[in-house]
């Protein structure tokens, strides 16, 4: 009776994959897309001035490549100054939930001409399109401001890129870009979606994940920072008393 | 040459932080004066969260005070009983000042509260300099001999009275526990370590013989930036090590020839160049308060 099943159900997979086979084989004209970024990795040491990433990739047939860095969500307050007394101080404020800590897109042609604004909205490509979730959702009458103060200061900072990244052709199929990170990228999990676009439908699209992280002495530190705190803060003390005694030493003998 | 500072979490040139902490450094041994209250407001301008300029810059304090305090100590200039209770009113002031850090950094106001409190310190101080310096140096023109007279009312009629036999005092022990006190809460707010507030206080408050006045100073800030370095760090999380390290190479460089220009130099016009160095950045972070900004959002993470 066991056997039976064991049996069959090698089989039942055996058929799921010919399927997945045959399917791909046939739907190949158009479906076919990889990509990859140069790295997976991004390790942030004392050095670190910022990094340039790599996404190249292939497609078979036609259509457009579309494609979205995203950096790991977190809650973002944006404030507004007014004058206060005669001095500009932080009155308004708006809570962002989840906003993107990273955001660039990339694409061969204007998205414009790539795709319908309700494509590019459902798969949240673009500035525009960008979800931003309020912490308040009762202050709607000012979002648009607010969100475009949002958009405008990551920019920049270099964390937000209005502007559109080129991809570039290399042939007729292999394609490339490159993302600029700044010195200040917040630290976690990043996504590339890379969608293709043909005749203003999408066909495909795959995503690959690059994580950004402190590495060496100064990941050490800001985790000891960060989770020993009180530690830390007795270290910092005799680090800098010891050193500042060594150092009123060395100039008194000299 | 650039270094990612970790806590800061951005990159900085090393030979900009090692310039600026030997300008502040020679400065400080000019003077005798003036580390943090010039440090924190150039972390500030060249891009550092002010949170994380006050945090590290108290941790530096700590670190460039040592040396002075140990020289003082050995010449017997060190009225540690006083010390001692401005120290106590100054670790509860530095408590009280870095709760309200963090409150006034969760509402979002800690930025310009900083930039208000220097204006105001240093307008005050810078001012009283101009004109003591400005006084002297026209006295002595007149020929006429410069008088120092001691004014301590007041504090004679508080209570507690305790006796301090190095500082020949018996007085109040309320008015050094409340000048440790403001003065604490200044360190934790503005990344100083008071001194400029300190040492008048005690002349001229408490009445203290000058002899004394630099190593106890010395002594109250070395713990109290202690302190505030270790409560910022519990709190706020903003103390970059690094940064502060960086600092202090700078600075310990830059107070050696600090203090040997400063013997060349007169003592009022010593007052009078650095009177003027305080209302110029007293001045600059009043117009940055001021002026309208160019871009009236800014973006911060939130605290939820």
């Amino acid at each position: 009776m066991s056997l039976v099943s064991t049996r069959s159900r090698r089989h039942l997979v055996l058929m799921v994959a010919l399927t997945l086979v045959v399917g791909n084989a046939v739907g190949a004209r158009a479906d076919y897309l990889i990509a990859d970024l140069s790295d997976h990795r991004i390790e942030i040491t004392s050095g670190f001035t910022g990094a340039e990433v790599l996404l190249f990739g292939t497609r078979e047939g036609d259509g457009d490549i579309v494609v979205v860095l995203r950096g790991p969500p977190e809650p973002l307050v944006v404030r507004r100054k007014s004058r206060t007394f005669g001095l500009w101080l932080n009155r308004d404020s708006m809570v962002f939930t989840d906003a993107p800590g990273y955001y660039a897109v990339a694409a061969n042609r204007p998205l414009a001409e790539i795709a319908a604004p309700g494509l590019l909205e459902d798969l949240a490509i673009g500035f525009e399109n960008l979800p931003l979730e309020l912490y308040d959702s009762d202050n709607q009458a000012e979002l648009a401001t607010f969100r475009t103060a949002l958009l405008r200061n990551m920019g920049k900072v270099g964390l937000y890129s209005g502007a559109i990244a080129q991809i570039r052709f290399v042939g007729s199929q292999l394609f490339r870009t490159t993302f600029e990170l700044p010195a200040n990228v917040p630290t976690g999990l990043y996504h590339a979606d890379i969608f293709l676009i043909d005749n203003g439908a999408l066909v495909s699209r795959r995503t690959t994940a690059l994580q950004i992280r402190k590495s060496g002495f100064e990941a050490a530190l800001s985790s000891f920072a960060q989770y020993q705190p009180l530690l830390y803060g007795l270290v910092a003390v005799v680090v800098a008393l010891v050193a500042g005694w060594t150092a009123g030493m060395v100039f008194r003998k000299g | 040459m650039d270094i990612y500072l970790p806590i800061a979490e951005m990159s900085v040139n090393v030979l900009l932080l090692l310039g600026m902490g030997a300008a502040v450094g020679f400065l400080l041994g000019l003077f005798g004066v003036g580390g943090g209250f010039l440090m924190t407001p150039l972390l500030i301008f060249i891009g550092v969260p002010p949170p994380v300029a006050v945090g590290s810059e108290a941790n530096q304090i700590a670190a460039a005070s040592v040396s002075g305090l140990i020289a003082h100590w050995r010449r017997g200039n060190v009225d540690f009983k006083m010390g001692t209770v401005l120290l106590a009113g100054g670790a509860v002031g530095s408590l009280i000042g870095v709760l309200l850090f963090r409150e006034l950094r969760e509402v979002g106001q800690i930025d310009a509260t900083i930039s208000i409190a220097y204006v105001t310190f240093l307008g005050i101080v810078g001012a009283l300099m101009a004109v003591e310096s400005a006084n002297t140096i026209l006295r002595r023109r007149r020929g006429a001999a410069t008088s120092t007279r001691r004014q301590h009312y007041w504090v004679h009629r508080l209570p507690f009275k305790m006796r301090f036999r190095r500082s020949k005092l018996y007085i109040s022990a309320i008015a050094p526990a409340g000048i440790g006190l403001f003065v604490g809460i200044l360190a934790a707010i503005m990344g100083v370590g008071g001194g400029f507030i300190m040492v008048p206080a005690m002349i001229y408050i408490l009445g203290m013989p000058t002899s004394v006045v630099i190593g106890t100073s010395l002594f109250q800030i070395m713990f109290v930036t202690s302190i505030v370095t270790v409560l910022h760090a519990v709190t706020n999380n903003t103390v970059d090590m690094v940064l502060a390290l960086i600092l202090l190479a700078g600075a310990v460089v830059g107070a050696q020839f600090g203090s040997r220009v400063g013997t060349a130099l007169r003592g009022e016009q010593l007052r009078g160049l650095l009177a003027l160095l305080v209302l110029a950045v007293c001045a600059k972070l009043f117009v940055d308060l001021v002026v309208e900004p160019d871009d009236l959002y800014s973006v911060a993470p939130a605290f939820q």
